[in-house]
């Protein structure tokens, strides 16, 4: 049920795109990225996830990371990491809503910082992605990355929260 | 958050670090990874926080964010250099945004990191930055009242500094192995061709080790005279020999507690290399002229760009040192076997560059992008710096051309690996050569460069067929030119 409505979603952006060129289509673009998160959320809720949770990371880089915090300040380090992607993902859902171009750049700029030292590679290179759009004030890449950009940030913040927890207890 | 706390209050220490980042989670890594080598670090979020710090503190190096809430990061940094025009700033800047680090340098930044940054890197810029320009680089202690060939190798070079940029897999891998092989006191033998960077990965080691706080101390084999090689490893007591007109500890007793680098060790001469294997078996050195043996605490990194085996089958190299060095072996990859490394490390040379000689570079174009993913690179990264280096002190700006790369390198680029010898390194005009009367009365080292400048030229400047002739190796011809180009010679 979510993937039809996924892939009617999907080519719905794609006609946005193809607008994006000739008019106005904040709001549209609005309402996709909207709904597109939405059904996001549902599918994540439907145990849809599309990749088990420890590919969203090179384990390698996050572990010698982790070694090299310590163990003390490794669960320190992991709190600050996820807040930090927790405001990032709000501003970038905000900035991508009503395209402020150049709030998306400030937020990939940290995205591509804190994604590349964590070992989340495939999400560091959306963010890259999105920040070669936004300053060429592309809609269309907007609208094609900002899903599964906003799905890495989700997962990697979920990974973040079990390691957190993992360490706290072991 | 915690931070290291060692941050003195009145005047900094040589290793001083103030590290300015807004992103927390940033600031809480790159501390870290500084304090983990060695660094005091204090850190702050914002503009203002930062200029308190930096008054407060005086430290010797500022690593800066361009992006900061408050204050445009290149305001920060002209009011820091307005205040000390002393301080050693390195700038980081993001993906995206090279243009900022290129107007950075050319206002004064010592150096540049483009996040997301490499923990090797890091630690490599700041120690660089943290080197007073009075003082000699750390391992040039060794070579202190000694010969020039010994100080030859003395601050990193653009190849090394450059060989950590760069995300390809094989690299990756390599970082990790150096990483986990630093913390031991295990012997690393890296082996490379010429240029690939044996020796970033060896002050890598170093870095990575408990011992980075010690020195670091490179020696290299290939271009000491052989009489002069005992000396310089194990140092000498004055009046041990003509010449030796005061005591001299040496390169091994310069490192203790620190790293002993042995670059092109398979050129060291058999009678010493029988010295050396007995200074790794006992950890004790004994000066020329000196009656009883020192003990010293020394970790052995050395690097050669031959076979080291293949060395020791044709007797070139003892056996037993070399199972006694070859402990664990680190192979740097040649640049054409690193996939898209060759762009990234071409678009951070040409922005440094770029920065240094003031010109506006924005890039490659498709075309060189194209020939630089197609070319064999036969001399590596130093080659690869050395075209960059040529493009852009003979053109303005703007995108990189094909047009504007050395001459020959398009064709070769058009040939199969093999088919012709490398192309034409970038090396001054050739000059006439004067007969042996026209040589008598310069000094040495003018006649070693006239001597090497005539045999690249009879060579049509191929530096491995000319090293062939010199009887030396190419890698130790590439140094002798960049040293020369760096002198403006």
């Amino acid at each position: 049920m979510v993937e039809a409505h996924i892939a009617a979603l999907q080519d719905m952006l794609g006609q946005i795109g193809r607008l994006s060129a000739e008019c106005a289509v904040q709001d549209l673009v609005a309402e996709a990225l909207s709904r597109c998160q939405m059904l996001r959320q549902l599918g994540a809720g439907q145990g849809q996830m599309t990749a088990p949770l420890d590919r969203t990371v090179d384990l390698q880089i996050f572990e010698r990371l982790m070694v090299l915090a310590g163990p003390s300040t490794a669960i320190e380090l992991l709190d600050q990491v996820k807040a930090d992607l927790q405001v990032i993902s709000t501003n970038l859902q905000a900035g991508a809503g009503r395209l402020d171009w150049a709030m998306m750049r400030a937020e990939c700029h940290t995205l591509v910082a804190v994604a590349g030292a964590v070992g989340a590679t495939t999400l560091q290179a959306h963010a890259e992605t999105l920040h070669t759009a936004a300053v060429a004030t592309n809609v269309a890449v907007v609208i094609e990355v900002m899903p599964a950009l906003s799905e890495g940030l989700d997962r990697l913040i979920t990974f973040v929260s079990q390691e957190r927890s993992a360490r706290a207890h072991a | 958050m915690k931070q290291a706390g060692a941050a003195s209050s009145g005047k900094g220490l040589p290793r001083d670090v103030l590290l300015v980042e807004d992103t927390s989670s940033l600031l809480m890594i790159y501390t870290a990874v500084l304090t983990r080598a060695g660094f005091a670090v204090r850190g702050a979020a914002t503009a203002a926080a930062a200029l308190a710090a930096f008054r407060a503190q005086r430290p010797h190096v500022v690593l800066l964010d361009l992006q900061l809430p408050d204050q445009d990061g290149l305001d920060v940094m002209a009011e820091m250099r307005a205040e000390n025009p002393q301080v050693a700033i390195v700038v980081l800047t993001a993906h995206g945004t090279i243009n900022r680090a290129v107007a950075a340098m050319r206002n004064g930044a010592h150096d540049f990191l483009v996040k997301p940054i490499d923990d090797a890197r890091l630690i490599a810029a700041v120690g660089n930055a943290g080197r007073p320009a009075s003082l000699p680089a750390p391992r040039a202690a060794a070579a202190a009242g000694g010969t020039q060939a010994a100080q030859a190798v003395a601050a990193p070079t653009d190849a090394a500094v450059q060989m950590f940029v760069g995300s390809s897999p094989v690299m990756a891998r390599l970082q990790e192995k150096i990483v986990s092989v630093a913390g031991s006191m295990a012997t690393v033998f890296i082996t490379g061709e010429s240029g690939t960077g044996k020796e970033l990965a060896a002050l890598a080691v170093h870095g990575h080790s408990p011992r980075s706080t010690g020195p670091f101390i490179a020696l290299n084999c290939g271009a000491i005279p052989e009489d002069l090689l005992e000396s310089e490893v194990f140092g000498h007591m004055k009046g041990s020999f003509t010449g030796a007109i005061s005591d001299k500890p040496g390169a091994a007793a310069a490192a203790d507690g620190g790293t002993l680098f042995l670059d092109e060790v398979c050129e060291m001469a058999l009678p010493l290399q029988t010295k050396l294997l007995r200074f790794l078996q006992t950890s004790t050195v004994q000066p020329v002229g000196a009656t009883r043996p020192r003990k010293v605490n020394v970790r052995i990194v050395c690097a050669t760009n031959l076979d080291p085996l293949e060395a020791v089958r044709r007797g070139q190299f003892r056996e037993d040192l070399y199972y006694r060095l070859f402990v664990v072996p680190v192979h740097m990859p040649p640049l054409r076997d690193r996939g898209e490394d060759v762009i990234e490390i071409a678009e951070a040379a040409l922005a440094r560059f770029g920065a240094e000689e003031g010109r506006d570079f924005t890039g490659l174009d498709a075309a060189v992008q194209a020939l630089f993913r197609r070319y064999h690179w036969p001399g590596n990264i130093r080659q690869l710096l050395n075209v960059l280096r040529n493009v852009v002190v003979l053109n303005h700006g703007g995108l990189v051309r094909l047009d504007m790369l050395p001459e020959g390198l398009v064709e070769a680029a058009m040939l199969a690996p093999g088919e012709v010898a490398p192309p034409r390194p970038v090396v001054p005009p050739l000059p006439d050569v004067p007969s042996l009367g026209g040589l008598i009365g310069k000094p040495l080292a003018e006649i070693e460069r006239l001597v090497i400048e005539a045999t690249l030229a009879q060579h049509d400047g191929s530096v491995s067929r000319a090293a062939r002739t010199l009887d030396i190796a190419p890698s130790t011809l590439y140094r002798k030119i960049e040293a020369w180009e760096k002198t403006g010679g």
